[in-house]
């Protein structure tokens, strides 16, 4: 009972501050658990689940399963690709007819469609090499990886004020090619289990949509039981259902 | 590592339990229920109107630098004329055909020419013939009474892609129909009864009916313009009534449309749209086209409307009358913006609601009522749907929203 209140009160130490200092942004978690099997030093795969919230932690953002592979064929170059399901808890969507002025003078606004936010399937595929290099203790790492993201067609509801109804409405497909580019400093510490790192990683959609900054640590037991925890700080250019938001995550993975 | 994994664990459980919708239940009655319509409403009947219209003709620009100068056959000086005589299986051309090179085949004519200034007057009728142009100028095309079928194909074919002239000369009825296969040459588009790779300016005081068996029935790759005075009644079975791929101005004339096919439409307009007069009657009666899924792609389906444009649809002037009956049939399906800005638009759909919506205007972008009326029903949806803003301008004198019908009006 002691252990577990330290535990909610860790938890708590390291979301609260990090939702009073986001101002205007937003906050949210992410955990992840992953298996890794390795078959030599050159070819593994990974099952892997992820769990991410939104609005200040409060709200379920999505959920993901993900099966990859990966393979190095040099020392200083891996090629990995894989596919992920995700389900995604669509953010609502509001829009707006013309504003009127009421009798007082001031701007009343009329609300057009209300669609609530809804649950719904997306398929991605991913293909990425990575090369690095190591200075001493110092690895950095340069990962480009092509991303292909289908979102099937989907029937939901809305909210029609106009009409003073709720009616059926089409989310389109709609298939998304993305180029992430990474660049990532990892430190290993002599005689330290703690290995901290950065990166930071470029999403290009023939235009920049976003970048994220990551700042975090792994911690192994022997080698077999890696956990990591990070900050993420992620700054949207161009994507009308993101917002800037800034992360707490939390992962463990299993290596057999 | 306990510890660690108990902090996963209530971090997960600790947060993501909240919606976070906007609450709009100060608004939204029913609890989320779709409602009744409050009334039944009996739409306006809309049909197929063929009485003539009285309307100006328009004034021909006289300014070279005017971007319509080129659209007005008056502004060309037709030096050579051409008269193809269509009669049973047979044909005859006269005039100064030593202008062109041609080949006759029962009565299926091909003109290849690379004179300018030439015009074709085609009257007659055949039940076994066509008319077919490789032109590398403009040219001048009168149906002067020419009733025309092609078991095999488009009945007119301009494989040329300069302006074609088409002027019904008046007083004169004249007809096109095409068969229900057809034969094509390769490396060649044929996608309809008349089908032109050019401009397609349409003028004169008489009436042209085109029957589509096959494919559409009036189709231009490049854009058409209907001037006032024309009287055009198309009735496709297949596919699309008017088809562009770079626009259609309607400044006058009288327009009958009817199409019955699944998912086609009256009018199909891949560029930009301009009604700036005349009455333009459209019928939709098909429902809805099902695309089978594929290797790379999903099932996709397709409902029928009056209009169909991939860009802003603008209103001007003159009247506008749209009906669809068919599952999911919309009256005017938009993914550009909407400008009605004067004339008259109205809208009825009665079909059922089923893999798609019957709504009387359905636009992907903004619908902007500047002037005008506009009439929307929609017997099974609401009448209206713009993912934009709706934006009506001051000074309307009716603005009426019920759950079957919309009405804007500021006359």
């Amino acid at each position: 009972m002691k252990h577990l209140s330290k535990t909610i009160a860790l938890v708590a130490l390291l979301v609260m501050p990090l939702t009073a200092w986001a101002g205007d942004d937003d906050t949210g978690l992410i955990v992840g658990a992953a298996a890794e099997k390795k078959f030599n030093k050159k070819a593994s795969i990974e099952l892997e689940a992820e769990f991410r919230s939104r609005n200040d932690f409060r709200t379920a953002d999505r959920i993901s399963l993900g099966l990859s592979g990966a393979y190095k064929p040099l020392k200083w170059l891996k090629l990995d690709a894989g596919y992920q399901l995700l389900i995604d808890n669509n953010i609502e969507k509001i829009t707006y007819n013309e504003p009127t002025i009421d009798d007082d003078g001031l701007e009343v606004i009329n609300y057009n469609n209300w669609r609530p936010s809804y649950w719904g399937l997306r398929h991605r595929v991913f293909a990425s090499v990575t090369g690095s290099y190591k200075i001493g203790r110092v690895e950095l790492s340069i990962r480009e990886r092509w991303r292909l993201t289908y979102r099937p067609q989907k029937t939901t509801t809305r909210y029609d004020f106009d009409n003073q109804q709720w009616e059926d409405t089409q989310v389109r497909s709609k298939t998304q090619n993305i180029l992430r580019s990474r660049f990532k400093v990892d430190w290993d510490i002599p005689n330290c289990k703690v290995d901290p790192w950065a990166s930071v990683e470029v999403f290009n959609n023939s235009i920049l949509d976003k970048v994220r900054y990551s700042l975090g640590a792994d911690y192994s037991i022997q080698k077999r039981h890696v956990f990591s925890a990070y900050y993420r700080y992620q700054r949207i250019y161009n994507d009308d259902e993101e917002g800037n938001a800034h992360y707490l995550g939390l992962s463990y993975t299993f290596k057999f | 590592m306990k510890k660690y994994l108990t902090i996963m664990l209530l971090a997960l459980i600790t947060t993501a339990c909240v919606n976070d919708d906007t609450d709009f239940s100060d608004l939204i009655n029913g609890g989320g229920q779709p409602e009744q319509p409050e009334e039944v409403i009996t739409p306006i009947d809309i049909a197929l109107d063929f009485t003539d219209l009285d309307e100006d003709d328009d004034i021909v620009p006289t300014d070279e630098t005017d971007e319509a100068y080129n659209d007005y056959e008056e502004n060309t000086e037709w030096s050579y004329t051409i008269n193809v005589a269509y009669n049973g299986d047979e044909v005859t051309l006269t005039g100064n055909t030593a202008r062109v090179r041609y080949t006759i085949e029962g009565a299926h004519v091909v003109i290849r020419s690379t004179s300018n200034r030439v015009h074709y007057v085609l009257s007659g009728q055949s039940d076994n013939g066509s008319f077919k142009v490789y032109s590398e100028n403009k040219f001048k095309l009168t149906l002067n009474g020419l009733n025309l079928t092609n078991p095999n194909g488009a009945a007119i074919n301009n494989q040329g892609s300069k302006s074609l002239y088409l002027v019904l000369a008046d007083g004169t009825d004249n007809t096109l129909t095409d068969g229900t296969a057809y034969t094509d040459t390769d490396g060649e588009q044929m996608k309809g009864t008349l089908f032109s790779e050019g401009q397609v300016l349409v003028s004169g005081h008489g009436s042209l009916n085109i029957n589509g068996n096959a494919r559409h029935a009036l189709v231009s790759d490049d854009y058409f313009r209907f001037r006032p005075g024309c009287k055009i009644y198309v009735k496709c079975t297949t596919g699309h009534g008017i088809k562009a791929n770079d626009g259609i101005i309607i400044d006058g004339g009288v327009l009958n449309i009817e199409v019955s096919a699944d998912g086609c439409k009256g009018i199909k307009c891949d560029s930009t749209m301009i009604v700036n007069g005349g009455r333009t009657t459209i019928i939709a009666t098909g429902g809805v086209a099902i695309t089978p899924a594929t290797d790379i792609a999903p099932a996709d389906t397709s409902s029928c409307a009056g209009i169909k444009c991939d860009y802003p649809l603008t209103i001007n002037a003159g009247s506008l009358l749209l009906k669809a009956t068919g599952e999911g049939g919309k009256g005017i399906n938009n993914t550009g913006d909407i400008n009605i800005n004067g004339g008259s638009v109205q809208i009825v759909t009665t079909g059922i609601k089923g893999l798609a919506s019957p709504k009387a205007i359905k636009g992907e972008a903004k619908l902007i009522v500047n002037g005008g009326y506009l009439y929307s029903y929609s017997a099974n949806s609401s009448p209206i749907d713009a993912n934009g803003d709706i934006t009506v301008a001051e000074g309307y004198t009716l603005w009426e929203t019920k759950t079957q019908r919309v009405i804007i009006s500021f006359q």
